[in-house]
């Protein structure tokens, strides 16, 4: 016998944020509990709005499994007598147990033997077991916030209002934070309030669509695309459809009616993302682009959880229009003077306690940018650009606009600077001096925006950690894994070609001193900084799609520019399963054998006495000329090839000499021999790291 | 509909819904939250039900009556019931019905929003209402109040006046609602925006402030010692201004303004702990009808 059993937990707005893992986790819940207490069932679904969260279980069985336990009796030794008759203690243990003395069995238990039974456990019916059950699911679901309203000890994101729970016709009664569970429901809450009484669970699902209640997230959202789409088509437009935004939406509310509307279409001089930001932040609004979809039209589409819109549209022209003039307000206020005089207020607003304001941080920005150009040999002209972008890249922090909307900062940066009459580089290069500001988002394109980037990036990680701000397991209040990663992308793309060592040292040198470091300590930040930076281009290396044993054979070689370990481990991934990967690694594994026991002294060519040694040696110095010139052209092919040139030389040499020789110097030279041709290996990668994956086939 | 009208319906409507028909408090506050009624009552095991209209400074906000939505002053109309019915936001809808905004007609939305008060560490959940997408209520049930989490959860609603009868008057700057017959929310407040505004960001004495609020706190601290709460918990109202006197001024960098915030919280606290006590002492009246002791 079986029956579908649905719980429907009505509650007052739930955050939009917490339902779909609110879904996911009952769904996980439910179907674990199931188990669980032996009930067997179909699949189990879930669904929710912000006013409920429903769970169907399909076909549940009306009575637990039954279940075979086995339960311990007295030892057998004390269980009869000399007779062979029960003693008084087998007898309670049977009476206890209500078996008779036939079903009792023995069996041994770690050398001693022991009266057994397997006893039965009938299953309960099904209405026993759910009410233990739900609770458990509903105390079990967890939130980013709760709060208590009715007992302490109830917690739920917020009040639960009532509580449906029908197996087939019948109620399964239990209560959670001060409400009985029963057969009632809630239509929409103004179009068909309810409360209504349901037979069944099937009538349950009719009866919310005849309450304006689309209780499916899949089809209300796919609903919600397609009005608005609708919506913005009639206005002679388009929407960028934002997924985020419309999963948002689609669980503030349970009956959707997509609204359009118009502002002044004066507000379109202000920024895009200014008018996107007021339309899909602050109003969630979906913004209509022209048909080419280049540029903003003076329109939205929000989505009402209504279907009478006497109102709603002018209500929501009006909460926009006076918005967008508030944005007009700031826009016009902090153009009253250039850019670069906001600057000047830099100096009263704290960057971080310890690091001081946002004008000292200004000041090592110019520092780094100005070293960092040195490095490169930028010339004269770009290197005005950079600095210039480190001046002014965070005066936009202090402009009226940027106060009331944090999350536009750079953009605002960048248009207050073209509006300033500064070079459109610059301009462009203070709004790429945050990219990448999450994991995905775009690079800054130009070298400019890039380097004040990095800037930016190393003086806030060495600021840090100069100060004892660490990022330990999932703290990372200040976001310094993802500057540090973003920080490895940009030296990746713009093939920073200075050493990622000798950039954190230099921006250690400001912070360390400001906050009063030893040499050794600041040794020892500068050591932990350079470890935490590694993990992070070890991380980066791996989404790029490396494997971790060639990231680790070649951040194990003194390569430092980050680009070049990249071009480097891109080559030997691609190199992978090759006869030319197999003969470095063969070769190189060969060699370091025994080059471990070298004492490190030079080849003496003059203690040479096989055929053998003298053409190794030979090997040896052509691939070292050859590798001093093309390693520093980052021609990596070309060493890789180098490097296997020595194969025939080693294998000749271990095949025609003896390493270990009984002679001392003989030996030691030929160790040393074996250690010299290490070296030139190790100059690429660590080849020894790459035994496992060798014969991997990158093509399979 | 007029500004007093609306503020007159829902005197009414909340009354008749049982709740006691206070008055503003007459000591500065940022919000109806600061006002002892809400702030002291919401405390303990004690039935409360209560509501006013009760301005609320904000100098930081100030625009010298420029901006037509921003205001140093604004009128807010706070409810607060502990504890919370289990049909509030039922009874809450049916307020706005009583304004003559009828929920079939306009797009009511709960939006998440968590509410903090840090000076009187205090906070809750609940949402924003929106009315056709405009902000226009604080919804709010508390969970912790003067550090101390409440025994009976008490429900917060806070209504923006401005805001509703701007919306109810299709009003585009708050100057030009009508307050009554012939008198305009500028006439009333205009002035007072703009010497406000003045005072507040041009011409108030830094000096002198910090050398109140140094003042403030001590006379607090002095009085909450003594157990007399209602006197302590005034100069705590005149500390938490006065801090938001010079935030505006522009006098505190964000590393002091934890300090400040930090020092109205805890006598906050102090004055919490000691209500409760009393309240606790007195034998909690209002757990027995209401009956008050002869103390």
């Amino acid at each position: 016998m079986t029956s579908d059993f649905l719980l429907e937990i009505g509650c007052e707005e739930i955050p939009s944020r917490y339902i779909p893992g609110a879904l996911q986790q009952l769904k996980e819940l439910i179907s674990s509990l199931l188990g669980e207490y032996r009930l067997q069932a179909g699949p189990v679904n879930t669904w929710g709005t912000p006013r409920r969260l429903v769970v169907l279980i399909g076909s549940l069985e009306s009575c637990q499994q039954d279940l075979t336990v086995k339960v311990k009796g007295p030892p057998y030794n004390r269980s009869y007598d000399e007779q062979g008759l029960p003693t008084a203690a087998l007898q309670g243990f049977a009476r206890s147990q209500k078996v008779s003395l036939e079903q009792v069995e023995v069996e041994s238990i770690k050398g001693a033997d022991y009266i057994m039974i397997n006893k039965r456990i009938k299953g309960k019916a099904v209405q026993q077991i759910l009410p233990e059950l739900l609770l458990k699911a509903l105390t079990g679901l967890t939130f980013p916030r709760t709060m208590y309203w009715h007992t302490r000890e109830m917690r739920f994101a917020r009040p639960v209002r009532w509580l449906l729970a029908l197996y087939g016709p019948e109620v399964i009664p239990f209560s959670f934070g001060g409400v009985n569970s029963g057969r009632c429901t809630f239509g929409h809450r103004y179009l068909a309030a309810g409360p209504f009484t349901i037979d069944t669970p099937q009538a349950y699902f009719r009866c919310l669509e005849e309450s304006y209640v689309i209780l499916d997230q899949e089809r209300r959202r796919e609903m919600i695309r397609q009005q608005v789409q609708e919506a913005a088509r009639s206005r002679g437009g388009n929407v960028v459809m934002d997924e985020e935004l419309l999963e948002e939406i689609c669980y503030l509310v349970e009956y959707p009616v997509a609204v359009g509307g118009s502002f002044n279409p004066e507000h379109l001089l202000l920024p895009p993302e200014v008018l996107v930001t007021s339309m899909k932040v602050h109003q969630r609004y979906f913004p209509v682009m022209d048909p080419a979809g280049e540029k903003l039209l003076p329109s939205f589409i929000g989505v009402s959880n209504h279907r009478f819109l006497r109102n709603t549209r002018s209500g929501y022209e009006k909460v926009l229009q006076a918005r967008l003039s508030d944005a007009r307000f700031f826009f016009d206020e902090d153009q009253k003077v250039p850019l670069e005089a906001h600057v000047n207020s830099l100096s009263s607003v704290v960057f971080q306690e310890s690091l001081g304001s946002l004008d000292e941080k200004r000041g090592r920005l110019l520092h780094l940018a100005g070293y960092l150009c040195r490095g490169l040999g930028l010339s004269p002209s770009r290197r005005q650009i950079v600095e210039r972008i480190a001046h002014l890249c965070k005066a936009d922090l202090v402009t009226l606009m940027v106060r009331e909307f944090p999350e536009l900062q750079g953009v605002m940066g960048r248009e207050y600077a073209r509006l300033s009459g500064e070079p459109e580089a610059v301009a462009r290069g203070i709004y790429e001096h945050y990219l990448p500001r999450y994991s995905g988002d775009e690079l800054p394109r130009s070298l400019e925006g890039a380097l004040v980037s990095l800037a930016d990036r190393l003086d806030t990680l060495a600021g840090c950690f100069a100060t004892g701000i660490q990022p330990t397991g999932s703290q990372d209040p200040y976001g310094l894994r993802r500057k540090a990663l973003g920080m490895a992308a940009i030296l990746v793309a713009h093939k920073i070609d200075l050493p990622w060592q000798t950039l954190l040292r230099e921006a250690l040198n400001e912070p360390a001193s400001r906050a009063g470091l030893t040499g050794e300590q600041q040794e020892a930040v500068l050591d932990s900084l350079e470890n935490f930076v590694k993990a992070r281009i070890n991380h980066l290396f791996r989404e790029k799609g490396l494997s971790a044993e060639v990231i680790a054979a070649v951040t194990a070689s003194p390569v430092a520019v980050v680009a070049d370990l990249y071009g480097l481990a891109s080559i030997l991934e691609g190199a992978l399963g090759s006869p030319l990967l197999q003969d470095l690694v063969a070769a190189h594994h060969r060699v370091a054998n025994l080059a471990k026991s070298a004492d490190g002294g030079k080849v003496n060519p003059s203690r040479f006495e096989e055929k053998a040694e003298h053409r190794l040696y030979q090997a040896w110095q052509q691939v070292k000329e050859s590798l001093d010139k093309k390693l520093p052209a980052r021609d990596f092919e070309a060493c890789l090839r180098l490097l296997q040139g020595l194969k025939g030389p080693v294998d000749y040499f271990f095949d025609e000499v003896l390493v270990m020789a009984e002679e001392r110097q003989l030996r030691e030279n030929r160790l040393n021999l074996l250690a010299a041709v290490q070296g030139l290996f190790l100059r690429v990668a660590n080849f020894s790291l790459l035994t496992g994956v060798v014969g991997r086939n990158n093509n399979s | 509909m007029e500004l007093q009208e609306i503020m007159l319906r829902l005197q009414e409507y909340w009354a008749s819904k049982g709740c006691l028909v206070w008055q503003p408090y007459d000591v500065e506050k940022g919000a109806g939250t600061m006002n002892p009624a809400t702030f002291l009552r919401a405390l303990g095991p004690e039935p409360w039900a209560v509501s006013y209209t009760e301005p609320s400074r904000r100098p930081a906000d100030a625009r010298y009556g420029e901006n037509p939505n921003r205001l140093y002053q604004h009128l807010q109309y706070q409810v607060l019931i502990k504890p919370a019915p289990k049909n509030i936001q039922d009874l809450y809808i049916s307020s706005l019905a009583h304004l003559g905004l009828d929920p079939l007609h306009h797009d009511i939305r709960f939006v998440e929003d968590n509410w903090e008060s840090p000076t009187l560490g205090a906070w809750g959940l609940g949402w924003e209402v929106w009315l056709d997408g405009m902000e226009i209520t604080q919804f709010t049930y508390f969970q912790q109040v003067g550090g101390f989490e409440v025994e009976l959860v008490p429900v917060e609603l806070t209504y923006g006046l401005e805001r509703i009868a701007m919306y109810v008057q299709g009003c585009e700057n708050v100057f030009d609602l009508i307050w009554t017959k012939g008198i305009s929310y500028g006439e009333v407040f205009k002035r007072a925006e703009w010497e406000h505004s003045s005072y507040s960001f041009d011409r108030s004495d830094r000096e002198l402030l910090f050398q109140l609020f140094e003042l403030y706190e001590r006379e607090a601290g002095r009085m909450l010692a003594l157990d007399l709460v209602l006197p302590g918990y005034d100069y705590i109202l005149k500390c938490s201004h006065c801090f938001n006197l010079l935030e505006a001024r522009g006098a505190i960098s964000v590393t002091e303004r934890t300090g400040y915030i930090g020092r109205v919280r805890k006598l906050a606290r102090d004055c919490a702990q000691r209500y409760l006590q009393q309240r606790e002492a007195a034998g909690y009246p209002l757990l027995n009808g209401g009956e008050p002791s002869d103390q």
